[in-house]
């Protein structure tokens, strides 16, 4: 209360904070990834196996934001920390979808070419769900 | 239990998150275009856009760096309007390598992904 009368953040504020923060960022990560990758399978040679690393990108990314939808109005510190968890787990999914683009691409110039930045962008999001 | 805030601090919250995005944006958009660099640097005007990108993302990581721990709202809205700057002169720079890179598929590739993330770091400033 004293911490809340000066405007000041209590310990428990900022822990709260954080997480909101880490959802909030998750949420915006997960929403351009779902709308990029779905307007990137249509530019893929055609061949499935290189299509199939962008339709796991936005299929993981559209779970995790409607698990957010669903939790949004959540406001136990728990309850965000679980969602943020899965989105953490989204991450890595992702990350292990771009290792296999990358493994099947790499002979191929303009479809290898979004597996680097989607590499960095997943790996950004899951330090966003431990740091 | 949900913990309560005064409505200052869920106006401080709010600039807070804002910002958390700001920096995980910059960050993804410094460690992308570093590997994009590599293949525009052939045509210096195909380059040019990924230069002013990776020098905004420095500004944008530097202020980030010297102000989270800021908890003060009228520090942390100019903060986040400065970010917001930075993420319109990103989208003027991609708009500037569309006009630019449009014939070449391959230095093209990585504007899309560029645009959409300079309009989701303007978003993130009024939502």
């Amino acid at each position: 209360l004293e911490a809340q009368a000066s405007g000041s953040l209590s310990p428990e504020q900022r822990a709260e904070i954080r997480q909101r923060g880490r959802r909030r960022a998750f949420m915006f990560v997960y929403v351009l990834t779902a709308v990029v990758f779905f307007i990137i399978i249509f530019s893929e040679s055609g061949t499935f196996s290189h299509m199939l690393d962008d339709m796991v990108d936005v299929a993981v990314a559209a779970i995790s934001v409607v698990v957010f939808a669903v939790t949004w109005r959540s406001t136990t510190p728990r309850a965000i920390a679980r969602a943020n968890r899965i989105a953490t787990v989204v991450a890595a999914l992702i990350i292990l979808a771009t290792v296999y683009a990358a493994a099947v691409e790499y002979g191929n110039a303009m479809d290898f070419g979004d597996d680097l930045p989607t590499m960095v962008l997943a790996v950004v999001a899951l330090l966003n769900g431990v740091l | 239990m949900a913990t309560a805030f005064t409505p200052e601090q869920s106006k401080v919250s709010k600039q807070v998150q804002r910002m958390r995005v700001y920096a995980v944006f910059f960050l993804a958009a410094f460690g992308a275009t570093i590997f994009t660099l590599t293949e525009e640097n052939d045509i210096f005007l195909h380059a040019l856009d990924d230069y002013v990108l990776i020098a905004l993302s420095v500004i944008a990581l530097v202020i980030f760096a010297m102000k989270h721990k800021d908890e003060a709202l009228g520090s942390l809205k100019r903060t986040n309007n400065i970010l917001m700057i930075l993420a319109v002169i990103e989208l003027l720079a991609v708009l500037f390598a569309f006009s630019q890179e449009i014939n070449d598929p391959s230095d093209f590739g990585n504007d899309p992904g560029q645009l959409f993330l300079a309009l989701a770091l303007i978003v993130n400033r009024f939502v």
